[in-house]
């Protein structure tokens, strides 16, 4: 008897399956954000996600990747150099899935400790169904603010996500319980209020270094266009001083191996790399002036 | 027949989706040995959508020979030889031999 592969449509569901089984096989609680969580609410016209997002403590992350590895399920292999830029989540794959799994062990936007956040997200939580699987997803009004900061973090890049912050703006203005629900998580979870609502007034800030140093980094990141210069910019200002032109270096000009592993369609030819590089670069260039700007905005925003 | 399998029941544990004369099922009880889900059509989703918890093999052979009129021993066969493959798989039970009300014996990996 034969497994076949299935549908997108059908494998996402099913692998919502696979998230709860291994979260209940290591012991663990996860939460399954965006997409399913996002239909349940109705905060989007439902629609088939591209992969499975899932937050997970990050003192729970070994466990829980453990018993996905004991199903069969790897971390996808990026380059060095993408994983620290990205930060955010770490894509897990199966050969026999038509469907990733984005874990998550900290939200971008979300400035609070990532265990703090994931238990105030927890204590919140609803639940849906995923074909006969109860699946734990974030309140109404956490996932419409993650849907928000999901919006924010790259509104520049795809029209869709700036859709989905302008729902949430406009359910700001005609829903009063979502705002006081929204702004009261903005505080605890030490959220943005000013970039999630597109107002001025923004709840006390933290002094924990690094919900700082978290904050700072995701403003040169949404402030400068949300880019992968963006993204490349602001790592290499959170690497010392005599890192930056290594770093520099292999942000401009990756390494065929480096490259290939990020862009998996580049021909074998060494022609292929030299052209992928110089579009990467071109790329990178019409990104600079934005990234830069956003760089220095975040940079005065926090005095 | 021989070694007839009694009442069909469907481990409970089981992820299933279907639509439009196919089936696709996942055995979360048994993922790290399998992975994937299966995917029924034709003549074995139609001896999957008769496991109902009340239905035995013969029960399923009579209505399979009564809906498409072929020799009831290439039926049998085809039929238990699936149900077989299902019972080793863990994706039935012999609800009969399980001792419940219709629900599987808990699976132990």
């Amino acid at each position: 008897m034969e497994s076949l592969r299935l549908e997108h449509s059908a494998a996402v569901l099913f692998v919502h399956a696979v998230v709860v089984e291994a979260a209940r096989r290591a012991n663990v609680d996860v939460l399954v954000v965006k997409g399913l969580a996002a239909d349940y609410h109705r905060l989007r016209k439902p629609t088939v996600s591209a992969d499975v997002d899932v937050l997970c403590p990050p003192a729970s992350l070994a466990a829980f990747e453990s018993a996905l590895s004991d199903f069969g399920w790897h971390p996808r292999s990026v380059s060095r150099l993408y994983a620290a830029t990205a930060n955010h989540a770490e894509t897990w794959v199966h050969d026999a899935w038509p469907c990733d799994i984005d874990l998550h062990s900290r939200f971008p936007g979300i400035h609070a400790e990532p265990q703090r956040a994931f238990d105030i997200l927890w204590r919140d939580r609803a639940e849906t169904m995923a074909l006969q699987t109860v699946v734990p997803i974030p309140s109404y009004d956490a996932s419409a603010l993650i849907m928000a900061l999901h919006g924010i973090r790259s509104k520049g890049a795809e029209a869709s996500r700036a859709a989905e912050l302008a729902v949430v703006r406009r359910l700001l203005t005609a829903d009063p319980a979502l705002r006081r629900g929204i702004a009261r998580l903005c505080v605890e979870l030490e959220v943005s209020w000013p970039a999630v609502s597109g107002e001025r007034a923004e709840p006390g800030r933290s002094t924990d270094s690094s919900a700082i140093a978290s904050r700072q980094s995701w403003d040169r990141r949404v402030l400068g266009g949300g880019s992968p210069t963006a993204y490349g910019l602001d790592y290499m200002l959170t690497v010392p001083w005599r890192q930056r032109p290594r770093v520099l270096l292999a942000l401009l000009w990756p390494t065929a191996e480096e490259l290939r592993l990020n862009y998996p369609e580049v021909g074998p030819s060494r022609r292929a790399v030299h052209q992928a590089r110089l579009a990467r670069l071109l790329r990178g260039l019409r990104d600079l002036p934005r990234a830069t700007v956003g760089a220095l905005r975040a940079r005065v925003r926090r005095r | 027949m021989t070694n007839a399998i009694g009442r069909l029941v469907r481990e409970p544990s089981l992820q299933v989706l279907e639509a439009g004369g196919t089936v696709a099922l996942l055995n979360v009880s048994r993922l790290a040995e399998q992975q994937s889900p299966y995917v029924f059509e034709g003549p074995s989703f139609e001896i999957w959508t008769r496991i109902d918890g009340t239905r035995t093999e013969e029960h399923i052979v009579d209505e399979l020979v009564e809906a498409y009129g072929a020799p009831r021993e290439q039926i049998a066969h085809d039929v238990h030889e699936f149900l077989s493959e299902l019972l080793r798989l863990g994706l039935i039970v012999n609800g009969d031999e399980s001792g419940g009300e219709g629900e599987a014996a808990p699976h132990i990996d």
